[in-house]
């Protein structure tokens, strides 16, 4: 039996403001493998953005433990957190946060960059080929569709070679067909590589995609069950009517 | 993150905004310039006093009578008529004072001189003939008049540049006979052109043998009936013997005026005394104008702090995004300080350009018909921009801390 991937146990999270303390997750275990996509699914305030930051090492339990790779995070100072996100996790946002007046190539290099990396070029234009954006590399962010900067930003995770890969909402500001183009290309990177995906998301049919999906309320894990009938992107994708590309949102 | 790396994103992000960046290196620019100019004008001015002093002759030493106090009230140094020609006698004399070289006793009035219809009134000064020796001034025609002449009391005159052209706009000077308020003298020689020097226009003044001066124009004596002299210039054997010759010309005259702890009615000053009593001065008003100087280059580090602690507002996203992907906080402050840096380096550098610029110009400036000089020092430079770094060091740290310290999570949040 390996270790898993991520390990939460009993982990919670505090916020406090004042005399007003905010429990964002209370208690919360799960163990994650290699090679599992999970949905993080749940209504506003149920803790899923906590449990983001925190799977991401952006934020560190109050309670609990979080085991990353079979280590405990909490011991951790802040540098050594960086270099873990670093190492370990690619990061896919909603808004996908590229860096503006920056190129495509220059975008993805930027995690190579703070590994103090010297040949970086190559690396970050074989993983912009894989997204398909080979051709696009010297384009900066403004002269790129939603659903192609949110793919600059999938090559910008995976060019790390990352063990997880965290999307948070990474289709929220894409139409279907754009939504479905990138959610093929992290379900390719899952089965193919075996990289563990987590997806935080509010759609059915995104969280259809993944093989598991936790659902979470008011802190805690409401549901946690496999996906029986799981929805393919690519083959979706094949079944919609020929359209233009995606339309920014 | 490599510190190529740091430098290559520092110049990245100064580019992508040009006319930011040059606003905010324009205060530092002005700075470092305005130090350079200053400072350049006063180190020229500092050379031009010394240079005009050493002008007067090499290693010479100032004997001058003290001041006379009327009523309580100093007349100033020099008005005292205690300095004689028998004091400048006994200097000279050989074995007296060993380190003394020449001696040139001066005694001035104003005296008007004439020949065939031209006229001039000029100064003239009754001196030894070891005067071209000390003040180190060379003949253009004719010859300087000798030991004998001054013992004999000859009416023989030496004329300065401006007065030989104006009494002999033609030439022939020498072997002419001019008067000297009215009185016949025989011109033996014109003295080449010496220019405005610390002690005023030396062109424009006739010399004459001292005794012939005392004789004929100014019969100035003291109470006890000695012939008085204004000044006494010597001249030391050599450079190294010039505070000897200043001891033993003191302990000369102590002996002589009877001055036995009371107070010297004599001053004796070196040129070296001279030039550092003006570098002072020139010092003090250069440190004065460099200073004032220097607060621009202040303001000019805190607009770059204003403008960095802006960036950094700015840029609150990309430091999230930055910070997601794994950046650590020594190399968000590596980059913010380095851009500071970058900023205040290249405001240094131009401003050098600038400063060597206004150099030149202040340089082809004149005062009152004198040529304004300027002289760069690379110490200058070499300070200016060192206190330019270390203002963009001093004043991107904050912002840079800032940055540095921003939470990844808020600041991917920041719209």
């Amino acid at each position: 039996m390996s270790t898993p991937v991520i390990e939460l146990r009993d982990a919670s999270r505090t916020y406090r403001t004042g005399s007003i303390a905010v429990q964002a997750l209370r208690g919360v275990s799960l163990r994650l493998d290699d090679g599992e996509m999970v949905a993080i699914m749940g209504p506003s305030g149920s803790g899923k953005s906590t449990m983001m930051n925190t799977l991401g090492l952006l934020d560190r339990p109050t309670g609990g433990a979080y085991l990353l790779d079979g280590v405990d995070v909490a011991r951790l100072h802040d540098g050594e957190l960086a270099r873990l996100r670093n190492e370990k996790i690619g990061f896919v946002f909603q808004s996908f946060n590229l860096l503006a007046r920056t190129s495509a190539v220059r975008n993805v290099e930027l995690p190579l960059l703070y590994r103090g990396a010297r040949a970086r070029r190559d690396a970050a234009m074989t993983a912009l080929e894989r997204v398909g954006l080979g051709k696009r590399a010297g384009h900066v962010p403004s002269q790129l569709s939603g659903g192609e900067q949110q793919r600059v930003a999938v090559a910008r995770a995976l060019v790390t070679h990352p063990r997880l890969l965290l999307a948070d909402e990474p289709t929220g500001n894409l139409d279907t067909r754009t939504s479905m183009e990138v959610m093929a290309l992290l379900q390719e990177l899952n089965t193919q590589e075996g990289v563990l995906v987590v997806v935080v998301t509010h759609e059915q049919d995104i969280a259809a995609c993944c093989s598991r999906v936790v659902t979470m309320r008011d802190g805690r894990v409401e549901s946690d069950e496999p996906v029986r009938e799981r929805l393919w992107a690519a083959q979706a994708l094949a079944a919609m009517p020929a359209e233009g590309a995606g339309v920014q949102a | 993150m490599r510190p190529t790396d740091v430098l290559a994103s520092a110049v990245g992000a100064l580019l992508s905004n040009k006319l930011r960046s040059l606003l905010t290196v324009l205060g530092i620019i002005i700075g470092v310039a305005a130090v350079i100019g200053v400072m350049a004008v006063g180190q020229g001015t500092q050379a031009t006093v010394s240079d005009r002093i050493s002008g007067l002759g090499t290693d010479l030493i100032f004997v001058r009578p003290g001041a006379v106090t009327t009523q309580g009230v100093s007349q100033g140094q020099g008005s005292a008529q205690t300095l004689t020609l028998a004091d400048a006698q006994a200097i000279a004399a050989p074995g007296a004072a060993p380190a003394v070289g020449g001696v040139a006793p001066e005694l001035s009035t104003t005296v008007q001189l004439s020949v065939n219809g031209h006229n001039s009134r000029s100064r003239a000064t009754g001196t030894s003939q070891d005067y071209p020796q000390v003040r180190g001034v060379s003949m253009a025609e004719g010859t300087f008049f000798t030991a004998d002449d001054d013992a004999s009391a000859r009416a023989v005159v030496v004329l300065g540049a401006t007065v030989a052209e104006t009494l002999f706009p033609d030439g022939g000077a020498v072997g002419s006979v001019i008067r000297v308020s009215t009185r016949p003298f025989t011109v033996v020689g014109v003295l080449a052109s010496q220019g405005g020097t610390a002690l005023g226009n030396l062109d424009d003044q006739v010399l004459l043998p001292i005794a012939t001066a005392q004789r004929r124009l100014s019969a100035g004596r003291t109470v006890s009936g000695e012939l008085v002299v204004n000044s006494i210039t010597v001249q030391a054997v050599d450079s190294g013997s010039i505070e000897a010759a200043k001891a033993q010309i003191t302990a000369l005259l102590h002996e002589r005026h009877d001055i036995i702890g009371t107070e010297d009615d004599f001053t004796v000053t070196t040129q070296e005394d001279l030039v550092a009593t003006a570098s002072q001065v020139a010092d003090v008003f250069t440190i004065f104008l460099g200073s004032i100087a220097g607060i621009s280059l202040l303001v000019g580090g805190i607009g770059i702090m204003n403008i960095m602690l802006v960036s950094v507002t700015e840029r609150t996203r990309e430091i999230g995004i930055r910070k997601a992907v794994g950046a650590r906080y020594r190399d968000i402050m590596a980059q913010f300080l380095a851009e500071a840096i970058l900023l205040s380096t290249a405001g240094g550098a131009l401003g050098i350009g600038l400063g060597f610029g206004l150099a030149e110009v202040f340089g082809q400036l004149s005062l009152n018909g004198s040529q304004l000089r300027t002289v760069v020092t690379p110490g200058v430079v070499g300070l200016a921009v060192g206190v330019a770094v270390a203002i963009g060091l001093f004043f991107g740290l904050y912002p840079a801390t800032q940055a540095a310290r921003l939470d990844p999570i808020a600041a991917l949040r920041h719209e």
